[in-house]
């Protein structure tokens, strides 16, 4: 389903503003919307209702020209696919490290969650296949983990920032 | 072996053994078009991982889709360039690490699936792998294609679904094929699922293959099946699709589709209920999903965060707005209605889950994590509607005025023969 209550992005300009270049708020938000969900903006409603209005209008000239319409419409969210750059390196070495961590602990890890959201998917992913046992390995996630490194300490492996 | 190849592998042997009991079921006669015969063979797969009774019985019901369906004079476009092409697409643009959130759940069951413990762990009260009661059609699809490798999976399974609508499309409406897919290649959010694992892409896709089969003069019920019970295997709001598109369709044609109708809902139906008394029988309550009393003083603010969706520019650029435009124009044109009137219950449909379910499902509602995803399982349906009012008002003779029976006639001659 998702985040369980992220935190909603603020509109900025909806022509101009690239978004969710945080490598957190793009894997909690980035299927949600382009530039994560929207949030209440006068600018949107306008551009809307003249988007409904042109649509119509359209139709009663030249509705062959709509999709020219659409094109025009879906430049702003191709300039943000286009030019949105997300480095993935630091969740992909988080995956590769607990991997690596429960492959050691005989897949036997329990997750301790302490502040860093946009890791548990990722964490749950890469210990999975678990083993139910009486005393887990842990991995700790702190907050700015997914920025970070995993340092293991014995049966810890602790995920923070550096 | 290169896992991209295991991965071709696995979709080639998908379509050939597809084709091959379709045509056993039908006679001969090519009832499905390529993609359409993959699909078939993961439907098979799906009910299999989720009972091997299940998988009996929809077989069985697939015989007797089968032997009306073997009447049927229109053969399927055969897709297998465009598949190969739409794959190509696909693998390019795919993401090659996921990162999204449901991307790695859904890969994580995908996982599960392949070691053979996804249909337990749906059922384990103690296991914290994944989230319990959920449908477990779309990661038995992923395991089944990709093997070891996943992700791969998920590129070819969409690009089954993309192909599953391809053909829909070229059946039903040969002249509307390049607007839609301009109109979806214009709604930047559609991009994005299109590139990432997510499930509401390919189920917006099958609803409105689903659609366009139930619309057709001769409806083939073997595809209508394999289609409605995906979706019912996906996720829960897929039955609210099969049930909108069917009971919408029965009422609007009476008869017409009568047959493929009653087997698409039913096959969707007992896989719905058999996954459902599973879950009874595992004492796991899907209370998120759960229906109840309706929160009415929630309408207002579920409405109005569906208006900051529909009006999302980056996500959904004209196409909701063009929606709208289309729905509106259907008060005047008799050709608009159906389309429109299937897509606005279908909505309405998909929000009564949102107004009448937990109160969780109105909290992600609200934190913005549920909207888009439902427009998003809409936009296929979306774009159809817009590709069809842009037909009509480009060609000023269309018929506006016809009765609906005539346009249903002159739909069929535009079928792919």
């Amino acid at each position: 389903m998702g985040p369980r209550d992220g935190p909603r992005r603020a509109l900025g300009d909806p022509l101009t503003e690239i978004c969710l270049s945080d490598l957190s708020a793009y894997v909690s938000h980035g299927a949600n919307g382009t530039c994560g969900p929207p949030s209440a903006s006068l600018a949107a409603a306008v551009i809307f209702v003249i988007g409904l209005v042109g649509t119509a209008a359209l139709w009663r000239v030249r509705a062959r020209s709509t999709i020219a319409l659409c094109v025009v419409f879906a430049l702003p969210g191709w300039y943000v696919l286009a030019v949105r750059r997300i480095d993935g390196e630091p969740a992909v070495r988080m995956r590769v490290e607990v991997e690596q961590f429960a492959a050691a602990h005989q897949r036997c890890v329990a997750l301790e969650p302490l502040g860093c959201e946009a890791c548990d998917p990722i964490v749950r992913r890469a210990r999975t296949p678990s083993v139910t046992c009486d005393h887990p390995a842990v991995v700790e996630l702190h907050e700015g983990a997914l920025g970070g490194h995993c340092v293991a300490h014995g049966d810890r492996l602790v995920c923070g920032p550096n | 072996m290169r896992p991209e190849l295991i991965a071709l592998l696995r979709l080639v042997a998908c379509c050939v053994v597809g084709t091959g009991l379709s045509r056993l079921v039908c006679r001969g006669r090519a009832v499905l078009s390529l993609p359409e015969s993959g699909l078939l063979s993961l439907t098979l797969c799906v009910t299999f991982a989720i009972s091997p009774w299940l998988c009996a019985a929809w077989a069985a019901m697939a015989v007797i889709a089968g032997i009306g369906d073997a009447k049927d004079r229109n053969a399927s476009p055969q897709l297998a360039l465009s598949l190969l092409a739409m794959i190509a697409v696909l693998w390019v643009i795919h993401e090659a690490e996921p990162l999204l959130w449901d991307e790695h759940i859904w890969l994580l069951k995908a996982k599960l699936a392949n070691l053979g413990t996804l249909r337990a762990a749906s059922f384990d009260h103690r296991s914290d792998a994944i989230p319990i009661g959920y449908p477990i059609g779309i990661p038995v699809m992923y395991a089944r294609l990709g093997g070891d490798a996943v992700a791969l999976g998920a590129v070819l399974v969409r690009a089954l679904c993309l192909g599953a609508f391809a053909a829909s499309v070229l059946r039903a409406r040969p002249e509307s094929l390049w607007r839609v897919a301009l109109v979806l290649v214009a709604t930047p959010l559609i991009l994005m699922h299109a590139r990432a694992a997510y499930v509401d892409l390919p189920m917006g896709l099958l609803s409105a293959a689903l659609y366009l089969e139930l619309s057709a003069q001769r409806p083939v019920a073997l595809r209508a099946m394999v289609l409605a019970t995906l979706l019912a295997t996906f996720k829960d709001e897929g039955v609210a699709h099969v049930l909108v598109i069917g009971v919408y369709t029965e009422l609007v044609q009476p008869r017409l589709a009568r047959r493929a109708v009653a087997l698409a809902l039913t096959s969707a139906g007992v896989a719905f209920v058999y996954w459902r008394v599973l879950l009874y029988l595992h004492n796991v309550i899907p209370s998120e999903h759960a229906l109840g009393r309706p929160a009415w003083a929630h309408v207002g603010s579920i409405f109005a965060e569906l208006f900051w969706h529909l009006s999302d520019l980056r996500s959904f650029g004209l196409l909701f707005a063009a929606t709208v435009a289309s729905v509106f124009a259907a008060i005047w044109v008799r050709a608009l209605r159906r389309d429109a009137g299937t897509w606005l219950v279908l909505l309405f449909a998909l929000l009564w889950g949102v107004i009448a379910g937990p109160d969780r499902v109105r909290e992600f509602a609200a934190s913005g994590t549920l909207l888009g995803r439902l427009l998003v399982q809409l936009a296929p349906l979306a774009a159809l509607l817009v590709a069809s009012a842009m037909q009509h008002f480009s060609a000023p003779a269309a018929p506006e005025t016809l009765p609906l029976s005539m346009g249903i006639a002159i739909e069929g001659e535009a079928a792919v023969d």
